[in-house]
């Protein structure tokens, strides 16, 4: 099971996502790296984020995505 | 079609649609932009069950956005939207992702009209990977004033159904925002390169040199000043029409090359 830093890591390898507390204001993810990521994450980890939770502001870090995780149970 | 009046309502709509799960979208919306619009009284909704469009007034056409949870909710909202005005719209996604979606709105009156191709250029995000650009001093930023002939010269230019062409009050603040390069002969603009930046991305938005001008390396000047403006960021992203080859080869010379996203775009004809 990969970390959340390389599932990012995977769909854009060019930035580092350690450095940065906004990856969209930071132009690291755009729209439809979203999109990707929430299908990663859902395939790593074995869950189904839902419609209402793809939200930019749930993404924008590791710490987001990190409490996002800990709503579907994974304690990543 | 009931109109938008506010921001808050645009994600009211999208929330509502994304409530019975995901997710088909061709709406990334950026909230600067929806004011903008909503300012301008462009934004109208059609909602049906577990989908939403958005439809966006660009000068005598719509272009129209979705939300839905699933390819029946969206074949379901399209029997609903009113046909009285000719509409574009772009489905974005990867080639395998794309032709499900496509064919719905094929078989709600929509044809296809052309693709467009997503190039990326990565780079370390530096002075010396994005070599700065020797002094040019032909080069410059485009000013306000010049909004109208940007626009002019765009719509000239380009497929406004497809292209997305910004009119002359866009161009204008992008001007302002010193998102704009010239290259000027006499009073007219010879070349112009619109991008935006967004932190270690950019976006170029338009790259255009006027068929009279061609002989004084204009399109390759822009670039170069473009790149070494940008020292900073690391992803540059463009859209290209598919077909066209020459447009291709030139992006492909300064390091860009297909990723892979395509936006296909279908229109359905007034009736």
């Amino acid at each position: 099971m990969k970390s959340v830093v390389e599932v990012l890591k995977a769909i854009r390898p060019e930035f580092d996502f350690t450095q940065s507390d906004d990856f969209i204001a930071d132009g690291m993810l755009d729209s439809f790296d979203v999109i990707t990521l929430i299908s990663e994450l859902d395939q790593n980890y074995g869950i189904s984020i839902a419609g209402t939770d793809i939200l930019p502001e749930n993404v924008k870090s590791v710490a987001a995505i990190t409490t996002l995780l800990k709503k579907y149970g994974v304690a990543a | 079609m009931n109109p938008l009046a506010s921001v808050a309502a645009v994600y009211e709509h999208m929330d509502r649609a994304r409530g019975g799960g995901p997710r088909l979208t061709n709406f990334y919306p950026v909230p600067e932009k929806l004011q903008r619009w909503v300012d301008a009284g462009a934004l109208f909704s059609v909602s049906a069950e577990n989908a939403v469009f958005v439809l966006r007034r660009d000068r005598d056409f719509l272009h129209l956005y979705y939300v839905a949870s699933r390819l029946a909710d969206l074949a379901g909202a399209l029997a609903e939207l009113p046909a009285r005005e000719t509409t574009a719209v772009d489905v974005i996604g990867k080639a395998a992702q794309i032709d499900e979606t496509a064919a719905v709105f094929e078989q709600h009156g929509f044809a296809r009209r052309t693709a467009l191709h997503r190039m990326t250029r990565t780079t370390a995000g530096t002075a010396d990977a994005n070599e700065p650009a020797p002094d040019d001093p032909e080069v410059v930023l485009a000013e306000p004033g010049d909004g109208p002939a940007l626009a002019q010269m765009l719509e000239a230019a380009l497929d406004r159904h497809v292209e997305q062409i910004p009119d002359a009050d866009e161009m204008a603040r992008a001007a302002f925002a010193q998102q704009v390069l010239v290259i000027r002969a006499g009073a007219a603009i010879a070349g112009l390169l619109f991008y935006e930046v967004t932190g270690q991305s950019s976006l170029l938005r338009h790259w255009l040199v006027d068929s009279a001008h061609r002989d004084r390396r204009i399109g390759a000047r822009l670039m170069r000043r473009y790149f070494g403006d940008c020292a900073q960021v690391r992803r540059f992203v463009l859209w290209v029409i598919s077909d066209n080859d020459n447009a291709i080869d030139r992006y492909r010379h300064y390091g860009y090359q297909r990723d892979g996203l395509i936006d296909q775009v279908l229109m359905r004809q007034a009736s």
